[in-house]
C-alpha cells in the first residue's frame, strides 16, 4: 500500500505547537513501522524554510525521494478574501499532485490550517477517488461557537468550510476516545469510520535528576522560593485558569503559605494581566502566582520533575498532552473529569469537576497535604504514561489504513476501477476558478503545475500505433501491434498511463483515445471533445516513454526531428523492430525502394534510446548493420529482444469452412503431408519446396504438399505452375485465404510444417505448429534455431533435389517415429511477452533521472586550464557512456538568468549532428542530480539560493573541488581571491556533497567544514575521486624549434632533472634552484630543465634564471614548447622534480610515471597519496643542504640501479576516473 | 479626459493659470510679465506653491537672489532616478521588478512613512509620448535614503496590456501631493519594446502547460 502523508501540520505556525510535534513524531513512528508499505511525505512549497528541517528529520529513516514538494502560486491564506481564487487553484493543484503520486490512501495530520497561513488542505475537490484519512484533534470551535466562531465571522466561514471537507474524509484518526465521540455525536460520522489512534509525549519528557545548583538557578530565575504547584499550556478560556487561581486561593492558609502556583508557557500579556487581576481579587499575594513566559523544553522537563503537584483544570481538550508529559516526568497529576482527560490521566481519584472551584481546591489540598495520596498519583502516572507511545499510535494508524485499503479493494472488485483524471480535466477546473486571468497568473500556475507534474510519480507510455489507427491491414506486424497494445493497456507498467498515439505524414502526433474501448479500457475522465475525436495533439514531460509499436516508415521518417525533440525534452524513445529483411533480401521485396527506406528508418531508430527486436537474430543483424555501416548510435542505445507471443489471445480467430473442406482434409490425412503457411512470396521459399516435393514424387514418394496463403508479389510463375500442376487437388493443395478455424484442422491433419523462408524476423509459424503438435522442418537459419532450438528438423539444401534428399531422410525418421517432436518447443504467451517488453521499456535504459552537469565556465570559454581539462575529460566519458537510469544533461548558469541546457554546446562538443534545439531553461524533479563539475564561482555563488531550491525539491546537489589552495596559500594568489573562494566554498558546502580530486583535499575540506562550514540539517558527503591521467591526445600541439637538437644534446650530456608547470611561486622553482645552486657548487654535474610558461609574481625568478651563470649551460628554461617537443624532452631527462608547496592532485607525477621517468617530489600529502612508494621525497621545507643530499643519494642509487621506479605507480584512465566519480555522486 | 494631451504642456498650462490667478488676487506691483514668468518657471522646477503665495501675500513680487539660489537644494524632490537593470525585457500583461538607482539630492531624508507617503512609481507613455498609464503601481522605499545618499532597489512594474513600443518613466510620488519629476527630480523616459508574452522565461514543459491553460481560458471565454 502506498500511503501519502500531508505534512503541512509541521510546516505552518503549528510546527511550534503540539500539532507540529504530533505531525513529525507520529510520521516518524509510521515510517519506522511501515513494514512493506510505501510512505511518501507531501510538503507545501509555500513554506520553503520548513522543507529542509523536515528532510533532515527523516534523513536515514526514509529515502529523500519519498519526500515530495508541491507548488502553487501564493499567498493563499483564507483570512484575506483577495486570496480566494488562488486558494481554490492551490487546492486543485495540491489534490492533482497527490493523485499523481498514485496513493492508496492520503492522510492529513491537520486539516484546520490555512486561515492565517498558506497551508492548503482540502478533501475531494478534484480527486474524488482516492480515500483520504484525517486526524481529528478536536471540534472545540464547533462545540463552543460563542467563544470561537461568533466573534469572528470570517473564521466561522473558514471553519464551516473545513468541516465540510472533514465530512468528505473516508476515515478519521482521532487523538482520543473523547474526540472520537465528538465526531460521531456532532458530525454524524459513522462509528466505523473513526479510529482512536491516540498520541504520545516526546521521549525527552522523562524523569531526570535536577541538581541542586540547577534547581537553585531555575528557582531564582522564576522567582520561586518554596514548593510549587504547576500548570503548563496556553491561557485561552477553556484552560479554566481563573478557577484554578480561585481554587488555589481557597486552599488552607498553611498550604498557601508553604507553596506557590506557577503557570508555565508563553501567554499573551493581556491574558496574564487578566489572570493577575483574578489573583488579586481572590486575595493572592504577589509571589503566590508566578508566570514563566516562554520556557524551553529542557526547562519544562525540569519543572515537571520539580513540581510538587501538576494541575490541569482545562474543561475541554482533544487529548491533553501536558498532563501526559507531566506524568511521564514523574509528577503527581490531577485534572478535570471532562473531555479526554479522564482517559489520559486514567485515575478516578485524580479528577475534579472543573466547573467547581471547591472541587478543584479540595483535590489540590488533598494532593499537597496527603503525601501517601501524592505518591499514589506519581506511581500511577508513571504507569499510565507507558500506555501512550508514538509506536502504538503509528501501528494503530497503519492498521486503520490497512482496513480502509481492504474495503477499497473490495469496492474495486465490485465496481471496477475508476478511470483516471485527465490533465485536461484539471486545466478546466483551474480555469473555472479564474476570472479573466492575466498571462502572469497563467504562467505562475503553469510553472507550479510543471514542477508538480515533474515531482509526480505518474508518466505516460505513449504507444505509436499510427498504422493500425490509420489503416488496419491485419498483417502479421499489425497482429503483434494489437496484441501488445491490448496487453499494455490492460496491464500498464507500474507508474505509467498507457496512451495510444498516432501521426500521419502531414500531421503531428495526436492521442488515439477512440480505439481504447475496443481493448476494454475506458479513456480518462474529463477529456475534451477534441481529444475524444482523436484530434488533440499529444503533450509530454520528462520521464515519459514513447514506444513506436507500429512500423510505418514514411510517417515515422517524417517525424524524425520530433523524436529528437522528445529526447531533448527527457522522453525516452524506443522502437519495436520486426526485421531487417528489406535490407537483407532487398531483391525479393515488392517495392524497389524498400531497402533504402528501411535503412533510413533503422538509422533513425539507432539515433533513439533503444530498439526492442522480435528476436535475438534480428537484434544481432541490426547491430551488425549499424557496425558495418558506421551508423551513429545514441550513446547508451540499448539493443534488446523480446519474442512475440505464440497464443491467439487478444486476436479473434476467424471461422468458416469452404464446401470442399472435408474432402481436402480427408486427402491430407491419406498420406504424409508437408504443410507450409504464409503468403506466397519469393523469400518464403515455396518454389524450393515445390521443386523438392516434385522430386520426391518423381522418386516415388507418396506425399502431399499443402500451401496455405495468399498470392504475394513477384511470384506469378510459381502461382501459375501450382494452379496448372496435374497433382493440384490430388496431392497438391493451395488453400488461399482460409479461416483460422479451417487452418487449425489443416494443421492437425498434416505431418510436418515446412518453414523454408530465406530469412524471418521471427518464426511465428513454428510456434503455431508446436501448438498443434505438428512436427517442424525448417531451413537452418539463426532465427529458426533461436525459436525452435532442438524441436525442429533443420535442412540446408538450396536446390529441389538436395532438399528432396533431406525430406526423404525425414520421411524415414517419420516411419521410425524418430523425427524431432515439436512438443518440447518452448514458446511464450503474449502476456509473458508483454511483461518482458515492460521490463525492456521501463527498467532497462530508461534514463528517467537527469544528471545535470554544470559547465558554466566551459560553455562560455574554454581556457584550456587544468580544471577544464578535467571537465572536458569527465564530460566526454559521461556523455559517451551514460550511467544506467540517467540522462546526462550538460547545463550552464548565469548570474541572473538561471540554468539552461547546453544543447548547442553539447552537439558541438561531441561532434553530433546538428539539431534545431534551443538552450531551454532546465527543469528538475526529485531524484535528479546536479553536479558542479566546472568551477565558476561568480555564477555558483549567485545561484546559492537556486541550489537550495533544487535540494528542497529532492534534487541531490554536489560539487567537484580541485583544491583549497586559495585559502591555504593565499600569498600565491591574486589579492581578494581568498574572500571570493571562501564565499564559493561556503555555497558549495551548503549542498549535499563535495567530491574532491584527492583524499588529501577531502581531509583538508573536512577540517575546514568543521570550523567554517555552514549549519545544516542533513550531513555533507565529502568524497574523493582521483583524476584520470590518460592524456587526451586528440590534438597534441606540434612544432620543434631550430635549436631543439642542440638543447636535447646538452640534456643528454649529463643527468637532467625536469620540472614541468607554469612558473608561479607555488610551484617551488626558487627552492629547487637554491638546491641546484648548492649542488653545482658541490661539483655535481647535473642539468635542471624547467618547462613552463611565465606565470605571475615570478619576475624576480625569471630574471634570476636568465642571468644565472648556468643558464643554457646546465640550467634550461623552455617556455611555451609544443607537446611534440615536450615528448622529446621527457625521453631525454632522467628524473622529474615536483616541488610544489601544494597541489589538489599530482598530474605531473603520473605523466612522468607514464613514460617511466623516476620522480623526486616535495614531501606533501597529496604527492604521497599519488606516488606512494614510487617516488623519492624531498624534505617539505626543502632546505638546500638536506634536499641536495636527497638528490645526491638519488643519483648514487640511480647509478647503481636502486632508485625507486615509477613504472608500476598506479593511475586511473579517465574512463575509470569518471566511473569512480559517478559512483561518488549517485552511488 | 483626453489622454493624448502632452503632459508637459498640460503642466505648463495649469501652472500658468495658477500664477495668473494668484497675481490677480494679490495684485502685485512691478513688471507683471517678469513676475509671472519668474514664478511659472519656479513652480515648474518644483517650487512649493505656498511659498509663492507667501511672497505675494507679503506684497513682494520677486524674492531675493538668496532665495532663488536656495530653492534647488531645499526642495524635497531634488535628486535623480535612473534605470540600472540590464534586463529590459517587458512582456505584455505581465508584471516585473525593475532595478533602479535613486539619488537623494535634497536636504530631507526620503522614506516611506504615514507622515511622508513617498513611493516609487512610474508612468507609461506610448511610442509618441502620449500617456498610456500615468498612475503606476506604488513601491515603498525599502529603506530611508539620507541626503546625498543613493539606493539601488527594485520597483514593481505592471506592464502595458498590449505589446508595442512604449516609454517608461520611473519616478517618485508624494502620495496625494505631487509627482516629484514635476518638481526637481531628474528622471527620463526610457523607450522600451513590450513584447507579446508567450511563456517566455518558462521551461519547455511549463510553457507547454501555459499554452494549454491559455487555450482553456479561450474556450471558456468563447
Amino acid at each position: 500500500m502506498r500511503i501519502v502523508i500531508d505534512m503541512q501540520g509541521a510546516q505552518t505556525e503549528s510546527r511550534f505547537r503540539g500539532i507540529g510535534r504530533y505531525t513529525l513524531s507520529l510520521t516518524q513512528a509510521i515510517v519506522k513501522n511501515r513494514g512493506e508499505h510505501e510512505i511518501i511525505l507531501a510538503l507545501n512549497g509555500l513554506f520553503p524554510e520548513t522543507i529542509e528541517p523536515i528532510r533532515g528529520a527523516f534523513q536515514g529513516l526514509l529515502p529523500q525521494e519519498n519526500i515530495r514538494v508541491w507548488h502553487a502560486p501564493g499567498p493563499v491564506y483564507e483570512n484575506n478574501p483577495e486570496n480566494e481564487s488562488r486558494r481554490l487553484v492551490a487546492e486543485l493543484e495540491r489534490e492533482a499532485f497527490l493523485e499523481g503520486l498514485k496513493p492508496d490512501v492520503i492522510h492529513l495530520h491537520s486539516l484546520f490550517e490555512g486561515f492565517g497561513d498558506d497551508a492548503v488542505l482540502s478533501v475531494g475537490r478534484f480527486d474524488t477517488h482516492t480515500p483520504v484519512s484525517v486526524t481529528l484533534h478536536d471540534l472545540i470551535p464547533l462545540l463552543y461557537p460563542q467563544q470561537y466562531l461568533e466573534p469572528n465571522p470570517s473564521f466561522a466561514r473558514y471553519y464551516a468550510n473545513k468541516i465540510d471537507h472533514l465530512k468528505r474524509a473516508s476515515l478519521l484518526l482521532s487523538i482520543s476516545e473523547s474526540s472520537s465521540r465528538e465526531a460521531i455525536d456532532h458530525l454524524g460520522v459513522d462509528v466505523a469510520k473513526v479510529h482512536n489512534t491516540s498520541e504520545a509525549a516526546e521521549a525527552l519528557f522523562r524523569k531526570v535528576a535536577v541538581s541542586d545548583a540547577e534547581t537553585k538557578a531555575l528557582y531564582t530565575k522564576l522567582g520561586l522560593n518554596r514548593p510549587f504547584a504547576l500548570y503548563s499550556g496556553g491561557a485561552d478560556q477553556r484552560k479554566n485558569l481563573p478557577r484554578l487561581i480561585q481554587a488555589y486561593a481557597a486552599l488552607p492558609d498553611e498550604l498557601r503559605r508553604t507553596h506557590q502556583l506557577l503557570f508555565a508557557g508563553k501567554m499573551p500579556q493581556g491574558n496574564i494581566a487578566e489572570l493577575q487581576q483574578v489573583a488579586e481579587e481572590a486575595g493572592l499575594g504577589r509571589d503566590e502566582l508566578l508566570f514563566t513566559g516562554f520556557v524551553a523544553d529542557e526547562e519544562l522537563v525540569q519543572l515537571y520533575n520539580l513540581c510538587k503537584l501538576y494541575v490541569f483544570p482545562t474543561w475541554h481538550e482533544g487529548f491533553g498532552l501536558p498532563a501526559l508529559e507531566a506524568m511521564q516526568c514523574g509528577a503527581p497529576v490531577i485534572g478535570a473529569n471532562t473531555s479526554s482527560l479522564p482517559e489520559v490521566i486514567g485515575l478516578e481519584q485524580a479528577l475534579f469537576d472543573p466547573t467547581s472551584v471547591e472541587s478543584i481546591s479540595t483535590k489540590m489540598a488533598q494532593a499537597l497535604s496527603d503525601e501517601a495520596f501524592r505518591q499514589r498519583l506519581i506511581a500511577h502516572g508513571e504507569q499510565q504514561a507507558k500506555n501512550f507511545s508514538w509506536e502504538v499510535s503509528a501501528k494503530r494508524a497503519l492498521a486503520a489504513w490497512e482496513g480502509l485499503h481492504a474495503k477499497q479493494a473490495e469496492k474495486l472488485v465490485s465496481e471496477g476501477e475508476s478511470a483516471r483524471l485527465s490533465m485536461e480535466a484539471l486545466q478546466h477546473a483551474l480555469v473555472d476558478q479564474l476570472e479573466q486571468p492575466s498571462k502572469l497568473v497563467l504562467s505562475e500556475i503553469a510553472t507550479s503545475l510543471s514542477l508538480n507534474q515533474q515531482a509526480g510519480l505518474s508518466r505516460q507510455l505513449l504507444l505509436d500505433v499510427s498504422e493500425i489507427r490509420n489503416n488496419d491491414a491485419a498483417t502479421g506486424v499489425q497482429r503483434v501491434v494489437r496484441s501488445y497494445l491490448q496487453a499494455l493497456l490492460q496491464s500498464p507498467p507500474v507508474g505509467f498511463q498507457v496512451v495510444p498515439v498516432y501521426a500521419t505524414r502531414e500531421e503531428g502526433y495526436c492521442y488515439a483515445w477512440q480505439m481504447v474501448r475496443q481493448y476494454g479500457v475506458a479513456p480518462p475522465e474529463g477529456l475534451s471533445q477534441q481529444a475524444l475525436e482523436d484530434q488533440a495533439p499529444i503533450h509530454w514531460q520528462r520521464g515519459d516513454i514513447f514506444f513506436a509499436l507500429d512500423m510505418q516508415h514514411h510517417v515515422q521518417l517524417a517525424h524524425q526531428a520530433f523524436y529528437r525533440e522528445l529526447q531533448a525534452d527527457g522522453v525516452t524513445v524506443k522502437f519495436l523492430v520486426h526485421d531487417l529483411l528489406p535490407i537483407q533480401l532487398a531483391d525479393l521485396f515488392k517495392d524497389d525502394d524498400a531497402k533504402q527506406l528501411h535503412e533510413q528508418w533503422l538509422a533513425m531508430v539507432a539515433a533513439t534510446d533503444g530498439a526492442v527486436c522480435v528476436s535475438r537474430a534480428t537484434a544481432d543483424a541490426f547491430n551488425e548493420w549499424i557496425e558495418a555501416n558506421d551508423i551513429l548510435r545514441t550513446p547508451g542505445f540499448r539493443m534488446a529482444w523480446v519474442h512475440n507471443g505464440g497464443d491467439l489471445d487478444g486476436s479473434k480467430p476467424s471461422t468458416g469452412f469452404p464446401e470442399d473442406a472435408e474432402a481436402v482434409l480427408a486427402k491430407i490425412r491419406q498420406r504424409p503431408t508437408f504443410l507450409t503457411v504464409s503468403t506466397l512470396e519469393p523469400r518464403k521459399g515455396q518454389d524450393l519446396l515445390f521443386a523438392a516435393v516434385q522430386a520426391l514424387w518423381a522418386r516415388g514418394h507418396d506425399v502431399n504438399l499443402v500451401l496455405v496463403g495468399r498470392q504475394g508479389w513477384k511470384i506469378e510463375t510459381l502461382a501459375s505452375q501450382l494452379r496448372e500442376h496435374p497433382e493440384n487437388g490430388k496431392r497438391l493443395f493451395w488453400l488461399e485465404g482460409i479461416s483460422d478455424e479451417y487452418l487449425e484442422k489443416v494443421y492437425q491433419a498434416s505431418s510436418a510444417l515446412l518453414a523454408a523462408s530465406i530469412n524471418e524476423g521471427f518464426g511465428l509459424s513454428l510456434i503455431e505448429a508446436a501448438r498443434y503438435g505438428v512436427s517442424i522442418i525448417a531451413r537452418d537459419i539463426p532465427v529458426f534455431r533461436e525459436v525452435a532450438c532442438t524441436s525442429a528438423y533443420y535442412f540446408q539444401g538450396e536446390s529441389g533435389e538436395a532438399l528432396a534428399d533431406e525430406l526423404a531422410h525425414w520421411l524415414t525418421l517419420l516411419e521410425q517415429g524418430k523425427q524431432p517432436p515439436s512438443t518440447e518447443l518452448h514458446w511464450q504467451t503474449w502476456a509473458q511477452s508483454a511483461e518482458q517488453l515492460k521490463v525492456e521499456l521501463v527498467e532497462k535504459r530508461y534514463p528517467r533521472r537527469q544528471l545535470l552537469v554544470d559547465l558554466s565556465e566551459l560553455v562560455k570559454h574554454d581556457a584550456r586550464s587544468g580544471i577544464q581539462r578535467v571537465v572536458r575529460s569527465i564530460l566526454h566519458e559521461w556523455l559517451s557512456n551514460p550511467p544506467e537510469g540517467y540522462r546526462v544533461e550538460p547545463i550552464y548558469g548565469s548570474v541572473d538568468d538561471g540554468y539552461r541546457y547546453a544543447r548547442r554546446f553539447t552537439l558541438d562538443f561531441m561532434g553530433w549532428p546538428t539539431a534545431a534545439l534551443e538552450d531551454e531553461l532546465i527543469d528538475y524533479a526529485p531524484g535528479d542530480v546536479f553536479f558542479g563539475l566546472d568551477m565558476q564561482p561568480q555564477v555558483q555563488i549567485a545561484n546559492q539560493a537556486f541550489y537550495q531550491r533544487l535540494r528542497q525539491q529532492g534534487v541531490t546537489v554536489k560539487f567537484l573541488l580541485h583544491d583549497l589552495l586559495p585559502i591555504q596559500m593565499p600569498e600565491f594568489f591574486p589579492p581578494g581571491n581568498e574572500e571570493g573562494f571562501t564565499q564559493w566554498l561556503r555555497s558549495i558546502t551548503a549542498t549535499d556533497g563535495v567530491i574532491c580530486v584527492s583524499r588529501t583535499v577531502a581531509d583538508e575540506l573536512r577540517d575546514w567544514v568543521d570550523e567554517h562550514g555552514p549549519e545544516r540539517e542533513r550531513p555533507l558527503q565529502i568524497g574523493w575521486s582521483h583524476n584520470g591521467a590518460d592524456i587526451d591526445n586528440s590534438s597534441p600541439s606540434r612544432g620543434i624549434p631550430e635549436d631543439a637538437p642542440e638543447v636535447l644534446a646538452r640534456l643528454e650530456e649529463r643527468p637532467s632533472f625536469l620540472m614541468v608547470g607554469t612558473l608561479e611561486p607555488r610551484k617551488g622553482y626558487a627552492d629547487t634552484l637554491d638546491v641546484f645552486d648548492a649542488l653545482w657548487q658541490q661539483g655535481e654535474d647535473i642539468n635542471l630543465v624547467i618547462v613552463g610558461k611565465m606565470g605571475w609574481k615570478v619576475e624576480a625568478l625569471a630574471e634570476r634564471i636568465k642571468s644565472h651563470p648556468e643558464y643554457n649551460r646546465r640550467l634550461f628554461w623552455l617556455a611555451g614548447i609544443s607537446d611534440e617537443y615536450l615528448d622529446k624532452v621527457y625521453s631525454t631527462c632522467s628524473c622529474l622534480i615536483a616541488a610544489s608547496y601544494g597541489e589538489g592532485f599530482g598530474l605531473p607525477l603520473i605523466e612522468a610515471a607514464q613514460v617511466g621517468m623516476p620522480i623526486i617530489a616535495r614531501d606533501i600529502p597529496v604527492f604521497r597519496e599519488v606516488a606512494g612508494e614510487h617516488a623519492t621525497y624531498l624534505p617539505r621545507e626543502m632546505q638546500a643542504s638536506k634536499a641536495g643530499k636527497v638528490i645526491t643519494q638519488w643519483l648514487e642509487k640511480q647509478r647503481k640501479g636502486g632508485a625507486p621506479s615509477s613504472e608500476t605507480m598506479p593511475w586511473l584512465t579517465w574512463q575509470e576516473s569518471s566511473q569512480i566519480l559517478l559512483s561518488n555522486i549517485v552511488g | 479626459m483626453d489622454v493624448n494631451i502632452d503632459i508637459d504642456a498640460l503642466r505648463r498650462k495649469h501652472k500658468t493659470e495658477l500664477v495668473e490667478r494668484a497675481l490677480s488676487v494679490y495684485q502685485t506691483m512691478g513688471d507683471t510679465q517678469q513676475v509671472k514668468s519668474f514664478w511659472l518657471e519656479r513652480l515648474l522646477e518644483g517650487q512649493d506653491v505656498r511659498q509663492m503665495l507667501d511672497y505675494l501675500k507679503a506684497g513682494e513680487s520677486l524674492p531675493t537672489e538668496a532665495f532663488v539660489g536656495s530653492t534647488q537644494n531645499t526642495c524635497v524632490s531634488a535628486g535623480r532616478i535612473e534605470i540600472i537593470d540590464k534586463d529590459l525585457e517587458f512582456h505584455a500583461d505581465g508584471r516585473r521588478n525593475l532595478w533602479v538607482r535613486i539619488e537623494n539630492g535634497s536636504a530631507d531624508v526620503w522614506e516611506t512613512t504615514p507622515e511622508q507617503p513617498l513611493f516609487m512609481a512610474y508612468h507609461w507613455y506610448d511610442e509618441v509620448g502620449n500617456v498610456y498609464d500615468y498612475d503606476g503601481r506604488r513601491t515603498a522605499l525599502v529603506k530611508p535614503v539620507s541626503p546625498g545618499e543613493a539606493l539601488a532597489m527594485e520597483v514593481g512594474i505592471v506592464n502595458p496590456a498590449e505589446p508595442g513600443n512604449y516609454q517608461l518613466m520611473v519616478t517618485l510620488v508624494m502620495e496625494g501631493q505631487f509627482w516629484m519629476e514635476e518638481k526637481s527630480l531628474k528622471t527620463q523616459r526610457t523607450p522600451l519594446a513590450v513584447l507579446e508574452y508567450d511563456g517566455d522565461g518558462l521551461t519547455r514543459h511549463a510553457r507547454d502547460l501555459y499554452h494549454q491553460l491559455k487555450r482553456s481560458v479561450m474556450e471558456v471565454t468563447h
